[in-house]
């Protein structure tokens, strides 16, 4: 995979913790500096309960950090309110999880359709769109089959149809092969990769030293603590 | 406090501006279609959610139904019943009735019911006399074997009225009544008491002596009648036998159907233009009137029974779109971090339950007008069913719904993407 300098980024953390308050207060994330170049390939790797999601969530907007600043292309959205976070996650990121999260008893072109409905898409241009998405990941074939009709790798196919179909900015990905064969996880990491080439920014959590070592960067996550640019042992 | 919301609604616009971002939202379209295929994507498992909505829409739809159909079929028989009858009788003014008793008051001359006869609206109208306890006897001479019946004296107007039914032998007519000739029409039950068992016979009052020229077994109108005996009234006038005792008089009027409440209006006029006021008139009370206030009292009874059975598919909508929220959480974070916000997951629960309450009215108003035409055509009713009811029951089974999702659907929106996610 391809990666960019971080001249230009797109996503910049300055200073950003996270606490989660409680009778024992926890500290998911320790003060952190990062920035995440265009087109660039980050691997976050680290052990369980050592951060990694709580770091995604906070680059992908699904969570608040509770201090420090968030830029994204150079804008401060830190203080931005949960609407502004909403269109930026639907309209500039892509999400993949573990869990595929695709709603049963639809196809799979309208799971892929889904990503489209809140940003205003029309449904004719939401049809041409998950359909281009679905020919470009091999599922043409399977677009009217239901997803519990289909492998693991065609149910991650369909959710990374899902997250590039709107063309985001940054494709997060949440151990996008953890449920997945052997097999399956080279298909879906041919994929992600061939994404990549084509200037995708890609953001994936794993805990597979050997897929984080195809990706360009990689950032460990230790207790909180994020060390940037540390490559994986081999 | 609106300054804030000011602010940050302009901070949003500048954010977005500078990222080249438009506001994202649920269209109408996609949250009807969203909505509907909630309800669709089990059907078996929707129909039992809306099963509340279901039952009070088609308890309101039946009981209404019913409601109208059965008070129809009351008004009706009340409107022929009751509604054809007036009588006019002598108002108790607390004079010495002996007077009275000797000589004919105006209002109850035949002149006077033929007046009241001329009425528009009129079938019948004539005279009674009906004098209580009489003995009668089966022989002149016998002592010991009296029957005390009540004598009903009439004209032919008044009899056409009352109009005996299974009768043996026949009735008298006009011409019986102005020669005054000495003949009685027994009911049943006095014939059997005097052992008379067919017409002929003779039987006595006091010294007048009458024949038996018919024996009827029942009355359409005077019920007091179908007991005792009816004679002509020129008979009751001018025999002695009954000078004892004082007749109570009316002027009874058989009426189209309707007519009775108004013609009570004009009856003391027409039967007394001079003293109206020594008359007292009894007309039914008016039928729209009590039928409304009968319909009224049973309409409220109905609306609440249904309200309350709507109520409790409510509270069993809301409580099984309580769980499908929580069932849902990876669905809800998934569409929260697709971009949607807090009011298109609102609306989008919200659309749902709504979606369910519309399916369970529906089915519900269908089920009740069936179950309403049903019931109407085995008691060979005419199923009277205001088109209103339906379009109402289907509204309150969606408007349920609404209700029923307020509370889930709050419940949806704290459901934060990061959380339903990471389950």
């Amino acid at each position: 995979m391809k990666g960019a300098a971080c001249s230009d980024p797109v996503i910049e953390l300055r200073d950003v913790t996270k606490r989660y308050p409680g009778r024992i207060a926890v500290h998911a994330l320790q003060p952190t500096n990062l920035a995440i170049g265009r087109g660039e390939s980050l691997a976050v790797v680290g052990p369980s309960g050592s951060g990694k999601s709580t770091l995604l969530n906070i680059l992908g907007l699904l969570d608040a950090p509770t201090h420090g600043t968030y830029l994204l292309e150079g804008v401060d959205i830190t203080a931005a309110d949960e609407a502004v976070r909403g269109v930026v996650r639907g309209q500039m990121f892509g999400f993949v999880f573990q869990a595929f999260h695709l709603l049963p008893h639809r196809t799979v072109v309208e799971n892929v359709e889904l990503a489209m409905m809140y940003a205003t898409v029309t449904v004719k241009d939401r049809r041409e769109r998950a359909l281009e998405a679905l020919e470009a990941l091999g599922l043409m074939h399977r677009r009217d089959a239901d997803p519990r009709d289909l492998s693991g790798g065609e149910r991650q196919r369909t959710a990374i149809a899902r997250a590039i179909c709107l063309r985001p900015k940054v494709l997060f990905c949440d151990e996008p092969t953890g449920n997945l064969d052997t097999r399956n996880s080279a298909i879906v990491m041919d994929v992600l990769a061939d994404l990549n080439e084509k200037g995708q920014t890609l953001v994936m959590v794993t805990h597979n030293l050997s897929l984080a070592s195809s990706l360009l960067r990689t950032v460990t996550v230790e207790d909180g603590i994020v060390a940037d640019g540390a490559r994986p042992p081999a | 406090m609106k300054e804030n919301r000011r602010r940050s609604r302009r901070h949003e616009r500048e954010v977005l501006t500078r990222l080249g971002l438009r506001k994202s939202r649920l269209g109408i379209t996609d949250l009807l279609r969203e909505s509907w295929r909630s309800v669709t994507r089990d059907f078996g498992r929707s129909v039992v959610s809306a099963l509340g909505a279901l039952l009070g829409s088609a308890a309101f739809v039946v009981t209404l139904g019913l409601t109208g159909t059965a008070s129809h079929q009351v008004s009706a028989a009340f409107d022929i019943r009751r509604a054809t009858e007036v009588s006019v009788t002598e108002r108790d003014t607390g004079r010495a009735s002996s007077e009275a008793a000797e000589t004919t008051p105006r209002w109850f001359t035949p002149l006077a019911a033929q007046r009241a006869g001329d009425m528009a609206g009129v079938v019948h109208a004539g005279r009674i006399a009906t004098v209580k306890a009489v003995d009668v006897r089966r022989f002149y001479l016998a002592a010991g074997d009296e029957v005390p019946t009540d004598v009903y004296a009439v004209d032919r107007e008044s009899l056409a009225a009352i109009e005996p039914q299974g009768i043996v032998g026949r009735t008298f007519d006009g011409g019986h009544v102005l020669r005054a000739d000495a003949v009685v029409l027994l009911s049943k039950s006095v014939a059997a008491r005097l052992g008379v068992v067919q017409p002929g016979a003779a039987v006595f009052i006091g010294d007048l002596g009458l024949t038996v020229i018919g024996i009827y077994s029942d009355v359409a109108r005077v019920p007091g009648a179908a007991g005792g005996i009816i004679l002509p009234i020129t008979v009751q006038e001018n025999a002695k036998a009954f000078d004892k005792q004082m007749p109570s008089r009316q002027i009874f009027f058989e009426t189209v159907p309707g007519a009775a409440s108004q013609l009570g209006l004009q009856a003391a006029l027409a039967v007394s233009p001079a003293q109206p006021d020594l008359v007292e008139v009894n007309a039914p009370p008016d039928p729209k009137t009590l039928r409304q206030e009968v319909e009224s009292s049973v309409l409220q009874l109905s609306v609440i029974v249904s309200l309350v059975i709507l109520a409790l598919g409510a509270i069993s909508i809301g409580n099984t779109t309580a769980v499908r929220v929580v069932l849902r959480t990876g669905e809800i974070g998934l569409r929260r971090a697709l971009g949607a916000r807090r009011t298109d997951i609102f609306c989008q629960v919200l659309g749902e339950t709504a979606a369910l309450g519309l399916l369970g009215g529906t089915l519900g108003t269908v089920i009740g007008v069936l179950v309403t035409v049903a019931v109407s055509l085995g008691n060979r009713w005419i199923p009277v069913l205001d088109p209103t009811i339906p379009a109402l029951a289907i509204i309150a089974g969606a408007a349920a719904g609404v209700i029923a999702g307020a509370y889930p659907a709050i419940r949806a929106t704290r459901i934060t993407p990061a959380q339903a996610l990471s389950r």
